[in-house]
Parts: C-alpha cells; sequence; structure tokens
C-alpha cells in the first residue's frame, strides 16, 4: 500500500521505518531540510522537503497514487489542512494526530466529518488512562488494555521481598498463584525474557503479565508484600497531557499539586482545575519541590514537553523522597536510559500514537500491534483466521517458536490461559508475544502475511 | 566495513551474471557448432557460468546478509568490488576459448565492454572482430549492455530485500550518483524502473534495426551498444558497414541513451513540456547540433551535402554521447574538429543517462560557479545560489562537483603521462587518456577511430583499464577504497 507520512518527528519517523519494513511504500514529508536528508539515507522511502500544507509538496510525495495518509507533524492545524487536502484529493484513509481536545467536542462548529478526516488520534487520553489505572492498581508500573479491555497487560517490578521473587515460575504454578494471570515476559538488565517454567525471578526483574480484567484485584498482594496506595500526587508541567491527568485524578487522590514554571499557563491551570494545588515554580528547584509537599508524594509524574528537564526534576524528587517516578519521554533513545536511572514508569506517547495508527494499517483480522521500546519484541493481538496453519493441531504439536510465547485466547469473550493441549480454533482472539527472531514463524502460523 | 553483507551481495551478482553468460552459450550453440573454434568457445561459456554459479551459490550459503548492515562504506565496497569480480569473471570466456593468451587483452577487452568504454584490441583491419566466433562477439556486446544501466542496479531492482541498502548502491553505481533522487517511495521499484525504459527503448531499437534490414544477430549487437553508449561492433567497419537509414536510427537511439532517463520518464507519463525546459537536456540538444553544424562547414568537401551530414551528425553524436561508433574517420578531419572532439569526449552525456565523460550538467555548474565568482568581486556579500531549473543546487553537492572535476583532470593528466612515458605522440596520449576515462573508446592518432588499442604496452593497457572503472563508477566510489576512512570502524 502507498502511505504518506506528514511530519518526520520521532512518531513520523517511527512509523515510516516500520510501515517500509513491512513492505509498503512510504513517502514522508517535512520542512526541516535536514531531517529529511537523513531518513532517505537511514530508510527505504521517498523524503520530500517542504511545506506540508502546500499541494504542491504533497503532490511531490505522491499523494494521488497513496491509500492512506497520516498527518502527525506537532501542529494541531497543519494536520488538520493536510487532512482535508487528502480528502479532496480521493486518499482513501486519512489519519490525523490532534492533540487539542476542543476539536473533538460536539460543540465544535466544524465537525471532522467536515473536514473530511476518518480518524483521529490522540495519544494523550491513553495515556492518562494508563496512568490512572497504573495508580489505582497498587504497584504496577505498566498498563495496558488488550482485547477491548477484557483482559489487561500489567507490568510489576520485583522487590526482593515479593512473594514470587526467588521462585521458578514450577514453584509459583504450585503455589497455586498463577491460575488467574500469567508471565507474558520478564525484563533483566535490558534483556527481554520469554519465561520458560524453569526460569527464576529475581529480585530487580521487571515482569509483565496478562490478566482477565475481573479478576486483577487478585494480582497484586501476589506481587508486593505491602503495595503502596497512591494518596499523593505530584503533576509537573501544564501542558495538556498534565491538566488532563490533574483533571481526572483530582477527585480520586487525596492531595494533588500542579508545578508549572510559566505564570500565564499556572494560572489558567488553577482556573480549570478545583481541587489541585497549583504552584508556580520551575519543577527542578527543591524548594518548590518541598512546596508541594514532596516528602509524601507517592508518584511524581514529569510531563512537561521538555524531556531533559522532566528527567532532572524526577531524578531529583526521587532522591528527595520515596516516591516513584513517571516520566514523559519522547526520544526513543532516551527510553532506554530510563529504566538504569531507576524511573518506573515511562510514558511514551510515541508508542502509544504508533500503535493507534498501526491499528488502522493493519487492518483485518490483526487487532493490534505494541512493539516494545527497549527491543523490537512484539505484542500481537489477533483474531486467529480459519485458513492458518494455527489451528489444525494443539499447541505442543504446532512447533510453536521457543522464543515466543502465545499468552491468552479470548474465546467467546472469556480469557483462558493456554496450555500445550490448548487447540486453538477459528476466530479466537490470541495475545502473543514474540522476540524478533521468532515473528516470522508466528506470522507464518497465523498467516499474518497475507494481510497486509 | 562489514564483509559478511558485502559478499553476500556478491553472491547474488555472480549468480545473475551465470544466467546472463547463458546468452551468448545459446548463440554458440545456434551458430555452426561443428568447427572445432566454436566448440571450445561453447565450452568456455559453460565453464565460465559454472564457475561464476558455482561461486555464486558457495557465497550465498557462507554468508547471510543483514540489510541493515549495508550502508555508505559497503556500498561503496560492493559496487567496485562487483565491478572487479563481474571483470575477472567476464573475461574468462575470451582466454578458455582461446580468442587471445594475454590476461592483459582480455582484463582490458572486458574492462572496456563493462565500462561501456568501447576501446577494443581485436578490432582493426589487419586484425578484424570477424575473425572472432559469434558467440563471444555477442558476449563482448552484451557485457557493454549490461554495464550501460548497471549490473548494481539490476540487481537492486531484482533484490528488493536490500531496502535502503539498495539506495547506497545506486548512489555509488550510477553515473550522476550525486545527483540521484528518488522519485519512488521504494528504491527497488526505482531501479526496476529504470531497467524498464532500458528494455523498452533496447527492444524498440531491435525492432527498428530488423525493420530497416539489419540481421538479428547484428541488430541485438548494435542494440546492446547503442542503449550503454558503449560502442562495440561485431564488424570492423563499426557502423559505417550499414546503410544510411539504419545509420540515422543509430544516432537516435545513441542520443536517447545520452540523455537523462528520468525525462524519458516523464515523457511516458505524459509530461513534455518540463523536459523541452530541462536546462541540461537543452545545452546537451545544442552542444550536439553545434558540434555537427560546425563538422558539415569543415568537412573535407569530395562527397555530397546528405553524405556530410549524416557523417557530422554522427560523429557528434557518438563521441557526445561517449557511444564511440564511427562511420567516418574523425581523425583526418580538419585541426579544429579534432579538437572539438576531444572537448566532446569531456562533457559527455547527461547526468542519469548511460553515458559517460564529465556530463553536461556538471559543465553547467562549472560555467556557472565562474560567473558567481566573478560576480561575488563586486558584490563580496551577495548571497548567489547556483540554480538547477528553479531548484537549488545543495552547496555541499556544488562542492562536490568541484572536486570531482578537479580530480578528473589530474586523472587524466596521470593517464597522458602514462602514455607519453610509453613513447606515443602527444595528441594520442591525451586523445587516449580522454577517451578511457570518459568511457568513449576512440581517441587520435594511434589510438583514432580506424585503429584498435591492441599495440599498447601491458602497462599502459592496465593503467587505461583503472582509468575506465574510475570513469565509469565517478571516481569517488573506487577512490574512497583507497581511504582509511573506508576501512576503520
Amino acid at each position: 500500500m502507498n502511505i504518506l507520512i506528514v511530519g518526520a518527528g520521532v512518531v513520523g519517523e517511527s512509523l515510516a521505518e516500520q510501515l517500509s519494513s513491512e513492505g509498503h511504500r512510504v513517502s514522508v514529508v517535512d520542512h526541516d531540510r535536514k531531517k529529511i536528508k537523513e531518513l532517505s539515507e537511514k530508510l527505504d522511502v521517498l523524503a520530500v522537503h517542504g511545506n506540508a500544507g502546500a499541494p504542491s509538496v504533497l503532490q511531490k510525495a505522491g499523494i494521488r497514487d497513496s491509500r492512506m495518509v497520516i498527518a502527525v507533524t506537532d501542529v494541531d492545524e497543519v494536520n488538520l489542512v493536510v487532512g482535508m487536502l487528502a480528502g479532496r484529493m480521493g486518499v482513501k484513509h486519512r489519519i490525523v494526530r490532534i492533540r487539542n481536545q476542543e476539536y473533538m467536542q460536539d460543540t465544535c462548529v466544524l465537525s471532522l466529518q467536515d473536514l473530511g478526516i476518518d480518524h483521529v488520534i490522540n495519544p494523550d487520553p491513553a495515556i492518562v488512562n494508563a496512568l490512572v489505572r497504573m495508580i489505582e492498581i497498587p504497584g504496577s508500573s505498566d498498563f495496558a488494555n488488550l482485547a477491548g479491555g477484557q483482559v489487561l497487560m500489567l507490568g510489576f517490578d520485583i522487590a526482593a521481598d515479593s512473594p514470587i521473587a526467588g521462585h521458578t515460575l514450577v514453584e509459583i504454578r504450585e503455589l497455586g498463584a498463577m491460575d488467574g494471570f500469567l508471565i507474558l515476559y520478564i525484563t533483566r538488565k535490558d534483556n527481554v525474557i520469554v519465561p520458560k517454567g524453569n526460569h527464576r525471578i529475581e529480585p530487580g526483574d521487571s515482569v509483565h503479565i496478562l490478566v482477565s480484567a475481573d479478576t486483577q484485584q487478585f494480582v497484586p498482594p501476589l506481587i508486593h508484600r505491602r503495595p503502596v496506595r497512591v494518596k499523593s500526587v505530584i503533576i509537573s508541567g501544564a501542558t495538556r497531557l498534565g491538566l488532563q491527568l490533574a483533571k481526572t485524578i483530582q477527585d480520586r487522590i487525596e492531595k494533588v499539586f500542579l508545578i508549572e514554571s510559566d505564570e500565564q499557563a499556572a494560572e489558567e491551570a488553577a482556573a480549570l482545575l478545583t481541587k489541585t494545588t497549583v504552584i508556580q515554580g520551575v519543577e527542578n528547584d527543591l524548594s518548590v519541590l518541598k512546596e508541594a509537599a514532596l516528602e509524601k508524594c507517592d508518584l511524581f509524574c514529569a510531563v512537561s514537553e521538555n524531556e531533559q528537564r522532566n528527567m532532572m526534576a524526577a531524578l531529583l524528587a526521587k532522591k528527595h523522597s520515596n516516591t516513584q517516578a513517571a516520566v514523559l519521554v519522547q526520544q526513543p533513545d532516551y527510553v532506554q536510559v530510563m529504566d538504569s536511572l531507576g524511573i518506573e514508569i515511562v510514558l511514551n506517547p510515541r508508542l502509544v500514537t504508533v500503535g493507534e495508527i498501526m491499528m488502522h494499517v493493519r487492518r483485518g483480522h490483526i487487532h493490534s500491534v505494541t512493539r516494545l521500546a527497549e527491543s523490537r519484541a512484539e505484542i500481537i493481538e489477533m483474531e486467529v483466521p480459519a485458513d492458518s496453519p494455527a489451528v489444525k493441531s494443539p499447541l505442543r504439536n504446532l512447533n510453536f517458536p521457543s522464543n515466543a510465547i502465545l499468552g491468552a485466547i479470548i474465546r467467546n469473550g472469556s480469557m483462558q490461559i493456554p496450555s500445550g493441549d490448548t487447540q486453538v480454533a477459528p476466530g479466537d482472539i490470541a495475545v502473543i508475544f514474540a522476540l524478533p527472531d521468532a515473528i516470522p514463524r508466528i506470522e507464518k502460523l497465523f498467516s499474518r502475511r497475507k494481510w497486509i | 566495513m562489514n564483509w559478511q553483507s558485502v559478499l553476500s551481495v556478491l553472491s547474488y551478482l555472480l549468480i545473475i551474471l551465470a544466467l546472463c553468460l547463458l546468452a551468448p552459450l545459446g548463440v554458440a550453440i545456434g551458430y555452426d557448432s561443428e568447427s572445432p573454434r566454436e566448440l571450445s568457445e561453447i565450452s568456455a561459456f559453460a565453464l565460465t557460468a559454472g564457475i561464476s554459479l558455482i561461486l555464486g551459490l558457495w557465497l550465498r550459503i557462507k554468508y547471510k546478509i543483514n540489510q541493515d548492515d549495508i550502508a555508505r562504506r559497503e556500498g561503496f565496497a560492493i559496487v567496485t568490488f562487483s565491478w572487479l569480480a563481474l571483470v575477472l569473471l567476464g573475461m574468462l570466456p575470451y582466454l578458455l576459448s582461446g580468442v587471445t593468451t594475454s590476461i592483459t587483452d582480455a582484463f582490458f577487452e572486458t574492462m572496456s565492454g563493462f565500462t561501456t568504454t568501447g576501446a577494443t584490441i581485436f578490432s582493426s583491419p589487419d586484425n578484424p572482430i570477424e575473425n572472432i566466433p559469434h558467440g563471444l562477439q555477442f558476449w563482448r556486446c552484451m557485457t557493454q549492455w549490461l554495464g550501460g544501466m548497471g549490473i548494481v542496479v539490476l540487481s537492486v531492482a531484482l533484490l528488493s530485500f536490500l531496502r535502503v541498502g539498495g539506495y547506497h548502491l545506486i548512489k555509488a553505481e550510477t553515473p550522476g550518483g550525486v545527483a540521484f533522487e528518488r522519485e519512488r517511495p521504494r528504491v527497488t521499484d526505482a531501479a526496476k524502473e529504470l531497467w524498464r525504459l532500458y528494455l523498452l527503448l533496447s527492444a524498440a531499437e531491435v525492432l527498428l534495426l530488423k525493420v530497416a534490414g539489419v540481421s538479428l544477430y547484428d541488430a541485438f549487437c548494435h542494440t546492446f551498444t547503442t542503449m550503454s553508449t558503449g560502442g562495440f561492433s561485431p564488424h570492423t567497419e563499426s557502423a559505417a558497414y550499414f546503410s544510411p537509414g539504419v545509420q540515422w536510427i543509430i544516432i537516435v537511439f545513441m542520443f536517447l541513451a545520452g540523455t537523462n532517463f528520468s525525462l524519458h520518464n516523464q515523457v511516458f507519463r505524459g509530461h513534455i513540456l518540463p523536459v523541452a525546459k530541462n536546462l541540461e537536456f537543452r545545452v546537451y540538444v545544442g552542444i550536439l547540433l553545434g558540434v555537427s553544424i560546425l563538422g558539415v562547414i569543415c568537412m573535407p568537401g569530395n562527397q555530397s551535402l546528405q553524405t556530410d551530414i549524416r557523417n557530422a551528425v554522427f560523429q557528434a553524436v557518438a563521441i557526445g554521447t561517449t557511444t564511440g561508433y564511427a562511420t567516418a574517420d574523425f581523425d583526418r578531419w580538419p585541426e579544429i574538429m579534432r579538437f572539438v572532439m576531444v572537448l566532446l569526449m569531456f562533457c559527455g552525456g547527461c547526468m542519469g543517462s548511460t553515458g559517460g565523460g564529465m556530463k553536461v550538467a556538471r559543465m553547467i555548474i562549472y560555467t556557472k560557479a565562474f560567473v558567481r565568482e566573478l560576480h561575488r568581486l563586486i558584490y563580496p556579500r551577495a548571497i548567489r545560489p547556483i540554480r538547477a531549473g528553479d531548484k537549488v543546487i545543495d552547496p555541499k553537492i556544488v562542492a562536490n562537483i568541484l572536486a570531482f572535476g578537479t580530480v578528473y583532470a589530474a586523472l587524466f593528466l596521470a593517464g597522458t603521462a602514462v602514455m607519453a612515458l610509453c613513447e606515443y605522440d602527444l595528441v594520442t596520449s591525451l586523445s587516449a587518456s580522454a577517451s578511457a576515462i570518459g568511457n568513449i573508446g576512440p581517441g587520435l592518432t594511434k589510438v583514432g577511430p580506424m585503429a584498435d588499442w591492441s599495440h599498447l604496452p601491458d602497462f599502459a593497457k592496465w593503467t587505461m583499464s583503472v582509468l575506465m572503472l574510475l570513469g565509469r563508477l565517478e571516481i569517488f566510489s573506487v577512490m574512497i577504497l583507497f581511504t582509511p576512512w573506508a576501512w576503520k570502524k
């Protein structure tokens, strides 16, 4: 499929890389000449320099042959214009990132249908939602909805006193603790491990588990001896995301502080948020943090636009309190550093946006693909096609790759944890975790190729 | 440098070469396979194909490709080593069939073939090319056709898994690599498009030549060497062997082969106007027209005007596009015309064509850069970008082009020095060096259009072969391998 991506920021570049490696014909437009040059040397894509709002530039990038246009520049309005132009030029699918909620409200004078846009992407709600769920589920440091919310993927950092630390998976299963959930993968010092029965879980690991939505409340006590209930939160940065987060949690959490350095932005935030204490000051100034009751803080969320400042503020906060930290990071290269800095939660709008867009690209039986930040491992959620080799025999006879795991199948609305005897049926929703070298084999088993 | 990937890409190239060798093998079998000479030729082709196939498969099994590993460094290495490997294998049929026993001669002839130069060892009135069996002649012409659009471009077109690696390969191989601009999202599609156009134009020429009464064998051989602007011919008289009508057909296709292929592409898509407005194309047409008119005026007048016009146009186009056919001995033309012919050798065809030389676009940029320097003397603070049409050329590319000119001149002088060292007169030395580095074919006096290059001493032949490769790969791709930067991690 010919796909035109407008905007070569972190999201645009990630998309271009992923789509072109999947065999699509990708063009990219951006106004930054250097970026364009770099892209055309790095990726097999047509990179065009120019103002994205100009029809001539879009035509040079081959908009007329494109079946999909993805507008992900930093400016909502440019994205809107690109979406409109694409509609006029007969592009079938138009995906536009719009972060200003106002465009999406019913009261908006112009509806998106008027503008000829069929899909709007906004990573903020998904991130706010994930953060809220992490606050609600004690001890969790990652969260994702799968299968329309029926299955949750939760991440936990294993403390030394955790009930499961030091045990192998077989032992944990014998304890009877593993009936309701499955360990999908383990992250140990930058390495991603697909767990086997004899693998031992060590303190310092981070585990990702799959659990049915209705039984998730039983999981945290199994993993943490004394899970911390979040009572006090500091949000630094009155960005769109920060405001939305504060607005969502201020009713559920005892104490919410919002730190913003810009006076005008701080005043506007204070007007909007009735139950939040807004403090005007620089977030990486210790005295400002102390004013926001840092010593009682349970979760410090650094969500300003400046990722270096986010990191510094989080490190400072952690140094002077026992708080957990969530940091917003866009740069793929920085994401990898966060774990070694001891920051528990990494908020990555890039991954969320790319994930949402990939869902639209991979129509058909694949519901979602999440790529892990640290490696090229993928969590694939798909409906099993009737003609695939996977439905022909029970799992143990399938020659299932050892670097992948079938984490869960959802049949008739209920989640099952598969064993060797399980036979996948057509129409089941399967959640699969696969390391890069196992992905081709998984594609063959579930005949994904045909659908791209 | 990642050798795994370099050797892995090389393996595919060798397999492609083995398949290509089946064509001359077929020709050799088709022409009377009774005589012992033809028999040794058949076994020579079969053996060469076998060797390259086995070598290719062995490398293929031994080395696995990782497309992320093909970056700039590997691109240059793959291209240069591929060309050397092709020449080393491509010369085997000459040696194995016993046409020549000299490795130097076989190497020179094959290098001259793949680089589309057309300078030959085997074709002079005393030693007519017709002595060489059909299959080998066919291979000799086919090497030019493969080298014309570039066998590396062919492999990028066929091996779609190369992805961005393919971009680095094409940039390192195509003449005008600096200006290689993608119009398609995938490099493999761009390469396919180039080869599709090349095949289409070649098919058209074969058809027209056949209709004009040329034998199928000659039609193929001449198409191979016209479309690649190579210049080998299975006749000692070169294109003069054919009727005037056929010569005009060859003129048209030489002209098309020397034009930027992206312009052909635009014409096929129905955009005529931008082509007519293209500055390089206009200058290219202007130069060829000017030299033709000058040729008609200066022509020694003992023939009809019609013949004079045809001869002048043919010689101008043949040298201007760096094809190097000859229908008249321009070595006997007035001195000024001989000089103009040497000048044409430097100018060459358009960027993105199969032609050699320094390329018309570079000449335009040299002129513009010179005018800019004059302008700067009076307006030292003026910013005056160099444009191609309405597009500003990146100053880094301008700098690259200026450096290219300097090195080109230096190499040309070095080649001349080697020829002079071998006791050749200056006119021969200068024109031979210009002809080799510009991938033209004939020069003047002792290497003139009616002579061949067999009398050169081995040392000079090797030097000229290296010049041809440098000229075809536009210098930098080869030179970079002699720097520490290409090898250090």
